[in-house]
């Protein structure tokens, strides 16, 4: 509020020499939009590190509150729980990062390269998981996967004789969460590299592949390094989409089995409302959330500017 | 047929074309069927499970296709959703939307052309609240709602919406508005317009694609966000909380019901994504990339 405030008085001297009052700002226009963000974004944050710092718990009306230092951080830090938490996040958005950013890439290539006139047509296909509900997604994935009348378990059992429940064990769990996230932002992934491929010259492979080098080997030293900037791009933005993970912990594995799906959100959720009412510690847990979306945030913000740098 | 390869680009005539065998080409068409089937799966099944009866569903053998298919998990759902859920999910999107549409440009020309110290400072503010994971700071909206009435409320919802919405639209016309030269706003200036003049007679026409592409892509995010909504209301829900709670575990789940729910929660954002495939792509390129 402060900042926008400010801003409104000082606006631009150099191109309106005349002195204005602050109602003939330009900044007025927008106002609203910029306070009513100012209010929606500064006091909840200022009010989530209040409660980080002192210990409300909803089922102890009769407790004192009061300021507890570190001692709610420690709680998640320290504990099994909040680290498994933790731990799982970082998992869920490396490894469904990882997967986009592969599957992006060579599923660029592939509509590149061989799509020819249906590119289009493929482009749009790619497109549609990004449209579709987190919610339709659990549910698809809870049909596909249920271990009696799920395609998936199916299949591999007419194929291995094995009977599996992809969703009954820890690693299965965690992989098919991955799998989610990865089905349902990697479309980005695509989009963007195709769009970076498709601007970057071809005469540079043609030289090595007359010079004797094979078409793929021209592409992985030639092209990947041009593509490394938009690369980093990609990665980091798909990082930070794949790490908000709700839809499909609560409701496809509701965290389990036991807690091994149990992501920061998800512990954040539970330890907060759902099974406890540790209000404290789970406005800890937002912080750190917090946190860690700020740093990925701020390094994607890096490097989209170092990507335009690039490419101009 | 091996050698078209590039033919979606506009700059494929002065390119020279890759020599690739017809094996190289026919292996990379099969590797990319294959990949858009596996692509397309989930949704397919989606779509199978929905018109299956419940004999077919539960099937030792996945049944591929819905033979014949019947229409009672779409009459089922039709008649036993909470049609409320449906209108007020309608209600939250239209009225977030439209604030993040009408703001979100104004915002950005301000940022992009009024200069001050702190734009860019203000940029970073602005996408950084959009970045962030909902979940980072639902405990303090839940008790500040909680203390002013709006918890399980609609308008607490389209508050919420619009903070996530307003600096997506303002960021992706930012992105766009970088792209704009200057010299017509000054002409305007100079022939005694105003700022605003400038911008409602220069900017706006010239921008109309790139707000609607923001838009639609701010429709598509709002009627699926779930955690939000799941968290802040309990009777009051939205669609996607509705769908969500077919999803109940219990001992026999009616997986037909699930999937007509399911479907219906997806087609229209599946709709507008195909239907308006370019602008999406577009709005895309700008949000992620915009410096």
């Amino acid at each position: 509020m402060t900042a926008t405030g400010g801003i409104a008085i000082g606006s631009s001297p150099r191109l309106a020499p005349r002195r204005r009052s602050w109602l003939r700002s330009p900044w007025l226009v927008p106002l609203p939009g910029f306070l009513l963000l100012a209010v929606l974004s500064l006091p909840p944050f200022l009010y989530a590190l209040y409660l980080s710092f002192i210990n409300v718990d909803i089922s102890l009306p009769n407790n004192k509150v009061h300021f507890v230092g570190l001692a709610n951080y420690a709680q998640v830090l320290g504990s099994p729980v909040g680290q498994h938490a933790l731990l799982i996040t970082l998992i869920v958005s490396f490894g469904s990062t990882a997967a986009a950013i592969v599957i992006g890439l060579v599923i660029a290539y592939l509509i590149h390269l061989f799509a020819g006139r249906l590119d289009g047509l493929v482009t749009v296909l790619v497109l549609i998981p990004l449209a579709v509900s987190p919610v339709a997604m659990a549910l698809v994935f809870s049909l596909m996967l249920d271990p009696l009348y799920g395609p998936v378990p199916q299949i591999v059992a007419f194929l291995t004789g094995a009977l599996i429940a992809p969703t009954g064990t820890s690693l299965g769990a965690l992989l098919t969460i991955i799998f989610v996230q990865t089905w349902q932002w990697s479309p980005l992934a695509v989009i963007l590299l195709l769009g970076g491929i498709k601007s970057l010259p071809i005469e540079p492979i043609e030289a090595a592949m007359i010079d004797g080098a094979s078409f793929w080997r021209a592409l992985w030293h030639i092209h990947l390094p041009l593509l490394r900037p938009l690369l980093a791009v990609a990665a980091i933005f798909e990082f930070i989409l794949c790490s908000q993970v709700f839809a499909a912990t609560e409701l496809l594995t509701n965290g389990g089995p036991g807690n091994a799906t149990v992501d920061l959100s998800l512990y954040i959720y539970k330890i907060g409302i759902s099974e406890s009412s540790q209000v404290s510690v789970a406005a800890a847990a937002g912080v750190i959330t917090l946190i860690l979306g700020l740093i990925s945030t701020a390094v994607w913000l890096k490097v989209a500017k170092w990507d335009v740098q690039v490419y101009q | 047929m091996s050698a078209a390869l590039p033919l979606g680009m506009p700059t494929a005539a002065r390119r020279p074309r890759f020599r690739r065998g017809t094996l190289t080409t026919i292996i990379g068409r099969i590797a990319l069927a294959l990949f858009l089937g596996v692509w397309m799966l989930p949704l397919y099944w989606l779509v199978n499970t929905t018109f299956k009866f419940k004999v077919q569903i539960q099937s030792e053998m996945p049944v591929w296709f819905p033979s014949p298919p019947t229409m009672e998990n779409i009459d089922w759902v039709l008649n036993n959703l909470d049609h409320a859920a449906i209108y007020r999910s309608i209600r939250v999107v239209a009225v977030s939307v439209l604030f993040s549409v009408i703001f979100g440009p104004l915002m950005a020309y301000a940022l992009s052309r009024f200069r001050t110290r702190f734009n860019r400072q203000l940029e970073s503010w602005i996408i950084s609240t959009r970045m962030m994971p909902p979940a980072a700071l639902i405990m303090p909206f839940y008790f500040i709602f909680l203390r002013v009435h709006l918890l399980n409320n609609e308008l607490g919802l389209m508050l919420l919406y619009i903070a996530i919405n307003l600096p997506l639209t303002s960021w992706i016309m930012l992105a766009y508005l970088r792209g704009l030269p200057e010299d017509a706003e000054e002409a305007a200036r100079i022939d005694g317009c105003t700022r605003w003049g400038a911008f409602w007679h220069i900017i706006l026409p010239m921008t109309r694609a790139s707000i609607a592409a923001a838009g639609l892509l701010v429709t598509i995010l709002t009627w699926n966000e779930f955690f939000i909504a799941f968290v802040i209301t309990s009777s009051n829900i939205t669609f996607p909380v509705q769908v969500a709670g077919f999803l109940a575990n219990g001992m026999n789940p009616e997986y037909g019901h699930m999937a007509a729910a399911g479907l219906l929660l997806s087609l229209p954002t599946v709709l507008i994504a195909i239907i308006f495939h370019r602008a999406l792509l577009s709005g895309l390129h700008a949000f992620a990339g915009g410096k």
